[in-house]
């Protein structure tokens, strides 16, 4: 009953979305046809119904369908501290959607909270970092020309010049114009892009755009399928998919070609911008594998100065 | 039954006049000889000059104003483009917008090691990459990083020894610290 009402204050406190589940009482829904399928990650378990313990139906009813993908090893992770998130693995054979399981997800990197400020931060970090400005005005003494005297001192009525480039003339040097190449390179602290990360995908969870997904995989390379299957699932405009190599299956690879606002994306490339610019992340599971395993190493790690606790505050 | 145009004597056939415009009428009977049939006509009481008068008074007759006030701009049928190009919407989903900052957290998600994202940016030129300064100090890192050019770019190695030079002395001799008003507006 603690966990309960544990539950209840957590998700009235940051208004967590309709993915979270209860994770005593579970109810799986599946569709009338699942096909078996290879599933190919280290860490997910393919556990048959009998020898199921983490989903417990409360109804009297048996469940109709089995379930492929159930639970996820969290590492890290200690239950009666934190609670884990949970989100469910959809298809991308069909357009229609198929549920394929429920598994865990790493609270700390999906249950982050939310600091907008560190967001903005690594937002502004990536727009400026590599921004250079270009501008440059020529000087008096860059200018061509502008040695000699154009007329002497005294005598004639005229204004005294030394030269035709000064910045008194026309087509003269600028006296303190913008000067050369300018740049504005920073880095932003090390651990407050590790957690820009970690909130953006928790702000992705809970506004219900992030989907988790088996594989790439997708029956035809036409571009109406996907279009089709974006609509029907109701994901945002954009979507960005994400797999954990950079070599693609060749029929997304394809369709994604001629549709701009659906892109592909190796997890390495993930980024704050991107998130936000796409109205949906899809994550395959080996790619939140990879990056649960990359982000939790790099939030427990205890050979840095800078401890990444300093930034999983709720608060400055 | 009979026709009236036989009991109006001196009249061969019936004409209809329409009254003149702005009149006041009066409807009047006339008493025919063979009946006492009143047929009643209309006849004019007085003429209501001020109704001809134009309602807006019209000024600079026959002028014609090549300048038309239709809309909020002047529209003259002319055939001829305007003097601004034709609008065209921004593309938000060029490939360089739509993957924009695909590399920046290499560092984090990247498999290698000592992978920096400043890397990645190829649109930056070599002395550039990674560095962050004023003018003087730009310059110098360009001449000490640059050095072969000089044969080649005779000119621009000039301009930029002279500039060097001059920033030199302004700083140490014009201003105070790196820190001077004068510093930190360049």
């Amino acid at each position: 009953m603690q966990t309960l009402k544990r539950l209840s204050i957590v998700s009235d406190l940051f208004g967590l979305s309709k993915n979270f589940k209860d994770i005593r009482s579970v109810r799986l829904y599946f569709g009338s046809e699942i096909h078996p399928r290879p599933y190919s990650s280290t860490q997910a378990t393919i556990i048959d119904d009998k020898t199921n313990e983490t989903a417990v139906i409360q109804d009297d009813e048996p469940p109709k369908e089995a379930a492929l993908i159930i639970g996820r090893q969290l590492d890290f992770f200690n239950p009666d501290l934190r609670l884990a998130r949970q989100a469910w693995v959809e298809n991308l054979d069909t357009v229609e959607e198929r549920k394929l399981g429920l598994v865990d997800l790493h609270p700390s990197i999906f249950g982050a909270f939310p600091r907008t400020e560190i967001i903005s931060d690594n937002v502004v970090w990536q727009n400026l970092y590599k921004h250079v400005n270009w501008n440059k005005m020529e000087t008096r003494g860059e200018r061509r020309g502008g040695g000699r005297k154009p007329w002497p001192q005294k005598g004639l009525g005229k204004a005294r010049h030394g030269s035709i480039r000064s910045p008194l003339w026309i087509e003269g040097g600028k006296a303190h114009g913008p000067r050369g190449p300018k740049t504005h390179f920073y880095m932003l602290p090390f651990y407050k892009r590790v957690h820009g990360l970690c909130a953006t995908l928790s702000v992705k969870l809970a506004q219900d755009d992030l989907k988790i997904v088996d594989t790439l995989d997708i029956p035809s390379e036409d571009p109406k399928f996907l279009e089709q299957l974006v609509e029907a699932r109701k994901w945002g405009i954009s979507v960005l998919f994400v797999d954990d190599s950079d070599i693609m299956p060749r029929n997304i690879a394809l369709a994604t070609d001629s549709i701009h606002h659906i892109n592909l994306m190796p997890l390495y490339g993930l980024n704050v911008y991107s998130m936000l610019k796409h109205e949906t992340l899809v994550l395959t599971l080996a790619a939140v594998n990879k990056l649960e395993e990359k982000l939790l190493f790099h939030l427990n790690r205890n050979d840095s100065m800078t401890p990444a606790r300093r930034y999983q505050n709720a608060h400055v | 039954m009979f026709s009236i145009s036989k009991l109006v004597t001196g009249l061969s056939r019936v004409v209809h006049i329409s009254p003149p415009p702005n009149t006041l009428l009066l409807e009047t009977s006339i008493r025919l000889e063979a009946s006492s049939l009143l047929v009643p006509s209309k006849g004019t009481v007085r003429y209501r000059y001020f109704e001809d008068k134009p309602k807006v008074l019209m000024r600079k007759y026959g002028y014609k104003d090549k300048m038309d006030f239709k809309g909020p701009l002047p529209r003259i049928p002319t055939g001829m483009p305007l003097p601004m190009p034709l609008y065209q919407p921004k593309k938000n989903w060029t490939e360089k917008k739509a993957l924009f900052g695909q590399n920046d957290y290499i560092d984090i998600l990247g498999d290698q090691e000592g992978l920096k994202p400043i890397m990645f940016q190829t649109h930056i030129p070599q002395w550039l990459k990674g560095f962050h300064g004023n003018e003087f100090q730009m310059l110098i890192r360009k001449h000490k990083m640059l050095g072969n050019r000089v044969a080649s770019r005779p000119q621009e190695w000039h301009n930029l020894r002279k500039r060097i030079k001059y920033l030199y002395r302004f700083l140490n001799y014009n201003t105070k610290s790196f820190m001077d008003k004068k510093v930190l507006r360049r």
